[in-house]
């Protein structure tokens, strides 16, 4: 049977608002048409955004996520009373009630362990930071630091899911999964949300594909994880033997039949069908040239300690740039092996060499091409390490334990202002003096910087309206530009 | 409220408590002065008003008031009526040396002579955190005084308290000093609350003495207390004026509302507020006559009069009466769901040669009011192609497809259905439905993510259940309490593995606690939404807001669960029943823990008998199945529903509250779940349900989409089609194996790991490294794909199969390009598309015949002319390009299987 155009146009109108579990949200409506912008993006659908609720001030996310938790005493939150009672037991009234992992539980001492790095004062704002970070330390004014976040679970799996998802219970969406479904993407030939992962060495806290699940939101929205090396994507590669003609002949093939198929049913999935199958097409080539690191001239690749061919944090970091030129909404990068139980002088050292001036040269990259405007960049691990040493503490070495109490993160770019300092810790670090920012707070400013109210985005399951930030957070409005 | 020693005053008097008649807070004994405590002002007035009242009788001296403490005491025994927490407490002497909790060894080391040698009950230290408003229950057999002592380290004192006398002696235990507050008590039963679970500073529980004061003249009983109070001028009045502008229709702070009888008795979100028979303890009055005028309510108003409190006082000792005629409508009364299900009329209808069965009577009555016809049956190929992948998940055999389509009995269709029924396969086509409502998975989940590795014998009983026809009602049962059962057979222990799917922390550092807890908070949200269509997880934190499940309904709910432990994962389920009482947890958090609670079900829907004093699982499981339950039918009918035409006919499986979707069809579903439950055939079969719907005119119907329709019934809920959707991961997998014929068919045994795309394995997380390589026979179906938490299989993960870590009760159906690299790289796919390729070369010669064998075996039908045509120009086009006929031929494979209609049904 024939469908009349304005019947079919009809039924894709409907598919796109009525399919009862979100089919027709932002993100597959720009698969059908590629220059969807909060103008014309499909109404109805609770939780999808027709219009942003606030002036968005950016329009992508990279989240540099450093795994493990890096000690914020030895970067950025200078503690020289520490210093001061190295090897002292830390004042039980500084500990409290505070409950403690199973891991230094039963400990019999807790002796504070100094930062062993030297802290100079950076920027107009006068931050002080540690020497393990000399290229961050040459753009604190571009950045706004806090100091003063804390966060909920004690433990890695838990807390990370707890920033990414705003509930330490497995299952619900996480960050760039909203995002890809509020917003929808802006290249049809390109994931909305892109993961990209880096560690030198084997083992560490393991980074989990739930990390950058979608949760009950449509399985569309889930995180596509690019490789560095190897298959980028995967099945993205043909098996040996196919050319990229006996593909494009396949392809139509297929889109032929479909078609004729579309004639027959009318079904309108079949578009949405088709129109993936031409993306996964394209993906095929855009995704290698996405890759190619090494068509950048060398100065770029210098400015971050870019190396092609490596699959390192600092490729990442590129790719990152790259994707966002690209109009990938959302790059989620997982730095390991930040979890520094014991010593920790060495292993920070290290971690900081790998990523510090990629994280860097990132801003620099972002402001010179005037991407910065509207991209959010975000630095930070999923909770604190302690005032005091976990294990031996020796005169060159300490190691310390989780803390959920506070630690410190920073973002930068779009609708943040820069060279903020925000909160305050006491002199162990250990509890937060002033201004505390709760992981839900930090999750409703990034979507506020998005042009998105975090109550506002919300999505049913099972009988509830569930959001970002679950039943909390306020927005930061001191870091706000 | 907080009781210090700045308020005792010097004061002769003895003051009526609280107003009520039926106490007496009297100076302690041996006291300097005379130091009765009076309550702010309030009880002042109360004094002042009671004093003109006030009975010869009671006017005693401090000196009179003093016990004999030389004379032996008269026989004199206190009964130990009821302990809220469930603990044996027992009866014993006040003396230095003895114990005061049967749970310890501390010894008491000083004690008021007046308290010596009188009766002491001994409670529990475990009990510090009791909070029942209900807590101990004591009968007195004359007037006597309670000397209840309180751990001074303590920061506060429960509320109850109010209007009991500090004593200025304490008493010590092992060096622990307490405060005794007093008040004596007429005859009968005094109850005694919970300890204030807001108070910190280390603390125990409560030491009880008892003595009798028989220097005093018998309490007479308050010659009003018997006087029935009448609700409906008395009480219902005074809530109305004073109380439900903040716990009546239009709001219910913390929960709590009024105007209802149901709600009121449950209580708001920190428990109940109005304990019958028990005005001491009750919040309501505590709440009414605290001193505090932070937390007195009315806030911001005049507090209520002391006659009026005496009357809500009163009202409750009388056990809170409360008439039916007054109970309140509720809005629920009226949804569709939760009245119980009684069987509609068959309707009449026009045209009575499309009904096939009362199904259709039901879909065609409604058609013809819309003035619509229905769909035409769809051709026998599509029939064929619908009930394979329906019944066993696998497409027909082009063999099958022709001998049905040349079938010329009369019953030819039936026969089909039921040859599909019989299989072994239609077993592990539905329990793959049920998985992923039991939250099925083969690993602990979270960073460690250890695997299960005897978990599949769960989903093998699921298998063997459906295909033996275990009636629903016992597989219910079997799943929830199979372990309960009377000499429980293995396999019945087997099933209570439903329990063990909860995920499982075993990090270094993680909190056991939390962990479990969040375990029996998915076991009782699973049940609620698989088996009742609730939502009970919305009321984990506070009272639902549409449904009427209260906080407390929730932990009592969850209360049923809270006892499972599991031992270990064997063969069978093992579960240590810990003695574990429940608590509600506040706003969620399991470390502010609220009263104590039982085990029950939610309030409106009909009670639940249990066969002891305390309900179980197997009560519950009894209860959910029961002929009263009006959701277990319904669910589970639309559950089958939902699976046989891609939409329940309650659109919102999940929720069957206020804000889910009400079914435009609910005589049928009615008709259905009655016809489920009680069927003249088999009760509960679910065999028998399919059989009957797939044999529909209704079922039968095709699926393209009408047009005409778009705007009146865009998603078809008046089923005047069939629908047409994209099948589940598994299947996707199944079907590529099967049309090869690489398929392995072994029903049941242990799951495999097929290969993994090149380099994934590698890259994935996981801190079992036997989870990258692949395990067994790469050809088995997808439901023994072995399912890692943090890992799911990137092939069926790529079309929304889940992941074990929530009960999915719709699965998406997502259309991603990530389907289509899938569909053409993944390699058993792109194994099964180079098999397909030999196999239709070998199939024939002649390269037409090769094509539509391919179609046959993918899509059980024959192309169209047009279709053969672009196919053909593939072929013609790559043997131009130089390819090899292999070559050629795989592509064709390729082709048909990235077709959108290979993973449709329709």
């Amino acid at each position: 049977m024939m469908i009349p155009e304005l019947d079919r146009m009809a039924a894709r109108r409907h598919f796109l608002t009525q399919t009862s579990r979100g089919l027709g949200t932002a993100a597959l409506a720009s698969l059908l048409s590629p220059n969807v912008t909060f103008g014309n993006a499909p109404t109805g659908v609770p939780g999808s955004l027709a219009a942003p609720h606030i002036a968005p001030r950016a329009k992508r996310v990279i989240y540099l996520f450093m795994s493990g938790a890096p000690s914020q005493m030895d970067l950025f939150d200078h503690k020289p009373k520490l210093r001061e009672m190295n090897g002292q037991e830390i004042p039980k009234s500084v500990v409290g009630s505070q409950r403690l992992t199973t891991m230094t539980r039963e400990q019999k001492m807790f002796p504070v362990a100094g930062s062993q790095f030297k802290f100079t004062r950076q920027g107009d704002a006068g931050l002080e930071v540690s020497e393990l970070l000399p290229y961050t330390s040459k753009i604190v004014d571009r950045i706004a630091v806090i100091r003063s976040m804390y966060t909920e679970p004690i433990n890695h799996d838990p807390a990370v899911i707890f920033l990414q998802t705003g509930s330490s219970v497995t299952g619900r969406p996480c960050l760039g999964s909203w995002m890809s479904y509020g917003l929808g993407t802006e290249n049809a030939n390109l994931p909305a949300f892109v993961v990209l992962l880096s560690s030198k060495t084997p083992g560490g806290q393991p980074l989990l594909s739930k990390y950058w699940h979608s949760g009950f939101l449509p399985g569309r929205h889930q995180g596509v994880q690019f490789r560095g090396s190897g298959d980028p994507v995967m099945g993205l590669t043909d098996p040996a033997g196919v050319s990229r003609d006996d593909r494009r002949r396949i392809v139509n093939a297929v889109n032929d039949l479909n078609s004729q198929r579309f004639e027959v049913t009318g079904d309108p999935e079949i578009e949405a069908r088709i129109n993936a199958f031409e993306l996964a097409f394209k993906m095929q080539t855009t995704v290698p040239d996405l890759m190619d690191v090494a068509s950048e001239p060398k100065h770029i690749l210098d400015l971050y300690g870019a190396q092609p061919g490596q699959a390192s944090f600092a490729n990442n970091c590129l790719l990152a740039r790259r994707m966002i030129e690209r109009g990938v909404r959302f790059v989620q990068l997982y730095d390991k092996d930040w979890d520094h139980h014991a010593d920790l002088p060495t292993k920070i050292r290290a971690k900081t060499k790998e990523s510090d001036q990629a994280c860097a040269g990132l801003i620099q990259d972002l402001a010179q091409r005037g991407l910065l405007d509207d991209t959010l960049v975000i630095w930070g691990g999923e909770f604190g390490r302690t005032a005091y040493c976990q294990g031996n503490l020796t005169t060159t070495t300490y190691g310390r334990d989780h803390h959920p109490r506070c630690f410190t993160m920073w973002m930068a770019g779009g609708g943040i202002k820069p060279g903020v300092v925000l909160g305050k810790t006491d002199d162990f670090s250990y509890n937060i003096a002033e201004d505390p920012i709760h992981v839900h707070d930090l999750q409703a400013t990034i979507l506020h910087c998005l042009g998105i109210d975090h109550e506002r985005l919300t999505y049913r399951f099972q009988g509830r309206d569930y959001r970002l930030t679950d039943v909390s957070g306020k927005v930061i409005q001191r870091l706000l530009a | 409220m907080k009781i210090s020693h700045s308020r005792i005053l010097e004061d002769s008097e003895i003051v009526f408590d609280k107003g009520t008649f039926g106490s007496l807070a009297l100076p302690p004994a041996r006291s300097r002065g005379h130091g009765t405590f009076v309550a702010g002002r309030m009880w002042c007035r109360v004094r002042c008003i009671v004093a003109g009242m006030l009975l010869t009788w009671a006017l005693v001296t401090p000196g009179q008031a003093e016990p004999q403490k030389a004379a032996e005491p008269a026989p004199f025994t206190v009964k130990i009526e009821k302990v809220a927490s469930g603990q044996k407490y027992t009866i014993g002497r006040a003396k230095v040396g003895e114990k005061p909790y049967f749970d310890r060894q501390y010894q008491i080391r000083q004690l008021p002579p007046a308290l010596e040698g009188q009766v002491l009950v001994l409670t529990s230290m475990d009990d510090d955190y009791a909070v029942a408003p209900d807590q101990l229950q004591l009968q007195l057999p004359e007037t006597a005084m309670v000397s209840l002592c309180l751990d001074k380290r303590s920061s506060r004192a429960p509320g109850w308290l109010d209007g009991w006398t500090l004593a200025k002696e304490a008493l010590e235990v092992d060096g622990v000093h307490y405060h005794i507050y007093q008040k004596t008590f007429p005859a009968g039963r005094v109850t005694l609350g919970g300890n204030d679970r807001t108070r910190t500073g280390a603390s125990s529980n409560y030491v009880v003495i008892v003595s009798p004061r028989r220097d005093l003249p018998t309490i007479p009983p308050d010659p009003l207390a018997l006087k029935p109070v009448d609700f409906a001028r008395e009480i219902q009045p005074l809530l109305q004026e004073r109380c439900f502008s903040c716990h009546g229709a239009k709001k219910q702070e913390a929960g709590l509302r009024l105007d209802l009888r149901r709600r009121a008795l449950l209580g708001g979100d920190g428990g109940p507020a109005i304990v019958p028979g028990s005005s001491e303890t009750s919040e309501l009055i505590l709440r009414i006559t605290t001193e505090d005028e932070t937390q007195r309510m009315p806030p911001d108003d005049e507090p209520l009069s002391p006659e009026e409190i005496a009357l809500l006082r009163r009202w409750i000792n009388q056990k809170a009466p409360w008439p039916d005629a007054l109970a309140g409508k509720e809005s629920f009364d009226d949804h569709w769901s939760f009245r119980g299900i009684t069987r509609p009329e068959v309707p009449k209808v026009a045209d009575s040669n499309w009904v096939r069965d009362p199904i259709d009577a039901f879909v065609l009555a409604k058609l013809e009011r819309e003035k619509i016809a229905p769909s035409p049956e769809a051709d026998r190929r599509t029939l064929a192609r619908r009930l394979h992948l329906d019944l066993l998940g696998l497409p027909p055999a082009p063999k099958d497809v022709d001998a049905f389509v040349n079938d010329q009995s009369p019953d030819a269709y039936e026969q089909f259905v039921d040859r599909l029924l019989a299989s072994k396969h239609f077993g592990e086509r539905w329990a793959k439905h049920w998985l992923d409502l039991a939250t099925f998975a083969e690993s602990d989940g979270y960073e460690n993510d250890k695997p299960r590795p005897n978990a599949w014998r769960y989903r093998d009983w699921v298998i063997d259940a459906i295909n033996k026809d275990l009636p629903f009602d016992q597989f219910t049962i079997e799943q929830i309490a199979g372990d309960l059962l009377p000499d429980s057979r293995p396999d019945q222990r087997v099933a209570a593995g439903l329990h063990r799917n909860t995920l499982y922390n075993s990090a270094g550092g993680a909190d056991q606690e939390e962990f479990r807890t969040k375990a029996v908070k998915e076991r009782t949200a699973t049940t609620g939404v698989v088996w009742m269509g609730l939502t009970l997880n919305c009321c984990e934190c506070h009272t639902h807001k549409y449904d009427p499940i209260a906080h407390r309904e929730y932990y009592q709910f969850y209360a049923f669960f809270n006892n499972v432990d599991d031992a270990n994962e064997g063969e069978a389920a093992t579960f240590k029943v810990a003695a574990r009482t429940t608590r509600i947890h506040k706003r969620g958090s399991f470390l502010d823990l609220g009263p104590t609670v039982e085990p029950g079900t939610p309030s409106f829907l009909p009670p639940l008998v249990a066969r002891g004093a305390q309900a179980d699982r197997l009560d519950l499981a009894r209860w959910i199945v029961s002929a009263e339950n009006p959701l277990t039918a319904r669910v589970a009918a639309n559950h089958i529903w939902q699976h046989l035409f891609g939409v329940g006919l309650v659109p919102t499986p999940e929720n069957y509250g206020r804000k889910g979707e009400a079914p435009q069809q609910a005589e049928l579903l009615d008709w259905l779940a009655s016809e489920f439950r009680t069927t003249s055939g088999v009760a509960w079969s679910r065999k028998q349900l399919i059989r009957l719907i797939v044999t529909s005119a209704t079922y039968r119907q095709t699926s393209a989409i009408r047009p005409e329709l778009a705007t009146i019934d865009p998603d078809n809920r008046l089923l005047s089609r069939q629908n047409r959707y994209r099948i589940e991961g598994e299947l996707v997998r199944d079907l590529s194996l099967s049309i090869c014929g690489l398929m392995d068919p072994t029903v049941g045994g242990a799951s495999v790991q097929p290969p993994l795309p090149k380099g994934l394995g590698q890259l994935a997380e996981l801190k079992n490294e036997n989870f990258k390589e692949a395990n067994g026979n790469p050809h088995r179906r997808g439901l023994y794909v072995h399912m890692q938490r943090t890992f799911p299989f990137p092939m069926l993960a790529a079309f929304d199969a889940p992941d074990g870590n929530q009960c999915i009760v719709v699965r998406d159906r997502s259309t991603t390009p990530m389907q289509a690299l899938t569909l053409l790289n993944e390699p058993t796919i792109d194994e099964c598309a180079r098999v397909l390729g030999k196999r239709l070369m070998s199939a024939t010669q002649e390269q037409r015949g090769r094509l539509v064998t391919g179609f046959e075996l993918c899509l059980s039908r024959q192309p169209t002319d047009a279709e053969l045509a672009v196919l053909q120009g593939l072929v013609e086009r790559q043997l131009k390009s130089g390819a090899k006929e292999e070559a050629v031929w795989y592509g064709v494979a390729r082709t048909l299987i990235n077709l959108d209609e290979f993973i449709t049904r329709e």
